[in-house]
């Protein structure tokens, strides 16, 4: 890999590294603020989380008018509209970011991750 | 809500007098009512909240309708001169040709065809080269060199011959890497045309005539280069051999013919030129062999849509941003242009003696930025999810709306034309990822809170005037991301310092990327950012030249126009999570610095708000220039290096850090440089009550003042 491409595209490296399921404690500090400053090791965990290829890439989709923050799934094609996930329309950025956080963990660690999960102790 | 209009000013600035015309397009459905009206930008919105962008409507232009508008992308090039064979015709089409996504879909390399009638030769969904012959009563023969699918990127010679008296087809396909031939055929077919009358296309099949140009159908992907075209029978010395030098009048987008009637091509839809060919980057006395072309099937360079409102600006309408508003079915679209002060060389009439220099090339750079969600790198450093506004959500719908210079075009070759003549989404005054334009309002809002008597210019002006424009003016105001420059900017700015003149550098990676305007088309913005080219062959680095100017592209310190010579700044870093304020240095508290911070404790913090990010330093910003790039005396005034830890995922300098500088220039020019892209956001919060608007008007007052800035006798 060049210098440019090992600059430009980081998720190469972050795609490789494993999320620990048991690592319950940075999803609680995640979900406590999704929007504030993180720990070295959040920062670390999110870093993977979000090098996910544009072909399933989650995202916010923003409706002003209706003042809504929807989580909706890329596809990687140029033309093609985002598909909207089910019950995930919500009325503030932070839940949106939530529930993106949740299914990328999901995702890569096969673990679901439930209510009692979030509670700090849990 | 998805944006049920999308429109574009056919120019971005324009004098008193003149006259600008408002385009615009419904995506689907019906002809629909709306009504226009000429605004004033006042203040920008915010879609993630929910403020909306301030204007004064400046004159109503009543009712418009507006329906659907096409776009037909797609780069080809056209012979001005139709072919006229009447009877019998006998035509050669031959070309080398390095195909950069074959297989994908249909591809037309060449032809001399309209609806009815003529010759296409195409590379057919499975990558065969192929051609289909029009009878002329709409019945089309089709035959394929079947089983020779080209390989991608390779060089190949195609000759294709259609002889009416023996009612045949040769079509003939030579692998000019391994010198050889790969197949040839003859076909026979029925029925004929009678005659050939239409002009000769390379890189796709032509519909109908538009303003300028054509509708084009398959666009091809990839490079030609050896085009040659013979109409007529030899043997009986009735023949016309057209050629023409893809090689000569690099700046231009016409080709010169070499030979023949057909007259020069004309190339639409920004294809490259200045590439290399099959010869490789082959160099002749020195210089690059540059004897290809390089066509792309998604480039836009003009929607052509016809204008549904064109106004006259009013003789001695004040210089600032404006826009046509829209307003359909409940929805306001805002379409930003600016009036500049009066064409009035060596002199302002208005007086004013502030110049805002709005940078006008960094929003045709970003025009449809797609990378935030397509690159993962923007997500990581924004520490949050995309979001995707109501423009980025129309994008996604419409790729035929063309590519900023971020994205790769879809044969994977980076983007290096831009074109303002389509819709520019991100150049919305309440644009969701706050940036650019929507930024440079806050400065706006922020120069007539304060009462300063300015007017508005922009990179295109002082590329066109150079230094002339700037020496009007008293000071010269940066916008909040004027990365992109040409030579001729970067010299006026220079030299007008020089010359007595006050710059004041608000903004974050400022003066990175060496670009070039088109003389021909000036809605066209040329880069070669070579740097960051993912592939470093050979052929690709020997075209770092721009074909406009024949310049170097790439990163401007490396053109040997540093950004720190006209700021005392380099790019330092990006992150777009969260920004950091600036702290004072021991330096600042010499006495010819005390200007710049009356009002403002040794010890208070600066910009720790702001609505990017929260912080004066935000997005991108630059540290001090290196001291080989460093103006003398020079002095570091503030620094904000409290950023995340994610940021060092976009560094660019050692330095990792936002650093305020001033230095005055021999003669009585002098640089305040406050080197954030969110400065200019920091300025409006609480209404402009806030240390950083301070700083802003300590300075400009100072530089507004015609005695010598201190140190004393500079």
């Amino acid at each position: 890999m060049s210098d440019v491409q090992e600059a430009m595209h980081p998720e190469l490296r972050y795609q490789k590294r494993p999320v620990d399921p048991s690592r319950l404690d940075l999803v609680r500090e995640f979900y406590a603020d999704p929007l504030g400053r993180r720990s070295p090791e959040l920062q670390e965990l999110l870093l993977t989380l979000r090098a996910e290829p544009i072909e399933r890439k989650l995202v916010i989709l923003r409706d002003q008018t209706a003042d809504t923050w929807e989580v909706a799934r890329l596809d990687g094609q140029r033309g093609t509209l985002p598909r909207r996930l089910p019950g995930c329309c919500f009325a503030c950025r932070e839940e949106a970011e939530r529930t993106i956080f949740r299914l990328r963990w999901e995702h890569c660690t096969g673990v679901a991750l439930t209510e009692p999960n979030l509670r700090p102790g849990g | 809500m998805i944006r049920p209009v999308s429109a574009y000013a056919d120019r971005i600035s324009v004098a008193s007098g003149e006259r600008i015309r408002c385009c615009a397009g419904t995506s689907t459905g019906p002809r629909r009512a709306a009504t226009a009206a000429v605004v004033r930008l006042r203040r920008p919105g915010n879609q993630l909240g929910q403020d909306r962008p301030d204007f004064d409507v400046v004159e109503e232009l009543g009712g418009v309708t507006l329906g659907p508008q096409a776009v037909y992308p797609g780069s080809y090039l056209v012979s001005e001169n139709p072919l006229q064979l009447a009877a019998a015709p006998r035509l050669v089409i031959e070309f080398n040709f390095f195909a950069t996504s074959p297989g994908e879909r249909c591809q037309v390399l060449a032809s001399c065809a309209d609806d009815h009638a003529g010759l296409v030769v195409l590379l057919d969904g499975e990558g065969c080269l192929a051609a289909r012959v029009g009878d002329g009563n709409g019945a089309w023969s089709n035959r394929v060199l079947a089983g020779y699918g080209v390989a991608e990127a390779r060089w190949y010679r195609a000759k294709v011959v259609y002889t009416h008296r023996a009612a045949s087809l040769r079509l003939g396909l030579y692998d000019l890497q391994a010198g050889e031939r790969v197949s040839e055929d003859v076909f026979s077919i029925s029925p004929l045309p009678s005659s050939l009358a239409a002009p000769v296309a390379f890189g796709a099949c032509l519909r109908d005539r538009l303003q300028r140009g054509w509708r084009c159908e398959e666009p091809f992907d990839g490079r030609l280069e050896y085009l040659e075209v013979v109409a007529g029978e030899p043997d009986q010395g009735d023949s016309s051999t057209a050629t023409w030098d893809l090689g000569a009048d690099l700046h231009s987008w016409t080709i010169p013919a070499t030979s023949g009637v057909l007259g020069s091509l004309v190339a639409y839809n920004l294809p490259r030129r200045a590439v290399c060919g099959s010869a490789g980057a082959a160099r002749d006395n020195g210089e690059p062999s540059y004897t290809a072309i390089h066509l792309f099937s998604d480039a836009l360079e003009d929607c052509q849509w016809q204008p549904c409102v064109e106004w006259r600006v009013p003789e001695n309408t004040a210089s600032g941003c404006y826009a046509f508003h829209l307003a359909l079915d409940g929805y306001d679209e805002l379409v930003p242009f600016t009036i500049r002060p009066a064409r009035t060389p060596g002199g302002t009439a208005t007086g004013a003696s502030v110049a805002l220099l709005l940078p006008t090339l960094t929003y045709m750079a970003y025009c449809n930025w797609r990378l935030p969600w397509e690159m993962p790198i923007q997500e990581m450093l924004s520490d949050r999810a995309v979001v995707l506004g109501s423009e980025e959500q129309y994008l996604l719908r419409h790729p035929e709306l063309g590519l900023s210079n971020y994205e790769h075009h879809r044969d994977g070759s980076d983007v290096c034309h831009v074109s303002w003549r389509r819709p520019n989404l991100n150049m919305r005054p309440g644009h969701c990822s706050m940036e650019g334009f929507t930024t440079d309002l806050h400065l706006v809002w922020w120069l007539n809170e304060q009462g300063y008597h300015y007017e508005v210019i922009t990179d295109h002006d002082l590329d066109a005037e150079g230094e002339a424009l700037l020496t009007r003016y008293r000071v010269v105001i940066s916008g909040s991301h004027p990365e992109y420059s040409t030579r001729r900017m970067w010299r006026a700015l220079r030299d007008y310092q020089h010359h007595g003149g006050r710059f004041m550098y608000l903004g974050g990676n400022g003066f990175f990327w060496h670009v070039a305007i088109s003389r021909q088309r000036p809605w066209i913005m040329e880069s070669r950012k070579w740097q960051v080219w993912e592939s470093s062959h050979p052929c690709l680095m020997a075209e770092s030249r721009m074909a406009e100017t024949g310049e170097e592209g790439g990163m401007m310190a490396a053109c040997g126009m540093p950004s720190g010579t006209i700021t005392g700044t380099t790019m330092s870093c990006q992150g777009f999570d969260h920004g950091a304020p600036f702290h004072r240095t021991p330096e600042s508290r010499a006495a010819d610095c005390q200007f710049i911070f009356d009002g403002v404790a040794a010890d208070e913090v600066i910009g720790d708000f702001g609505v990017i990010n929260g912080g004066a330093a935000a997005q991108e910003w630059d540290c001090i220039a290196d001291p080989e790039d460093l103006p003398a005396g020079a002095v570091r005034l503030a620094s904000a290096t409290e950023f995340s830890p994610v940021t060092r995922l976009g560094a660019v300098h050692a330095r990792i850090a936002a650093d305020m500088v001033y230095f005055s220039v021999p003669g009585g020019g002098a640089v305040f440089s406050a080197p954030s892209m969110s400065w200019c956001a920091s300025l409006t919060h609480r209404d402009g009550d806030n240390n950083v608007s301070r700083i802003t008007a300590n300075v400009l007052d100072r530089f507004l003042r015609r005695d010598p800035l201190p140190p004393e006798g500079v």
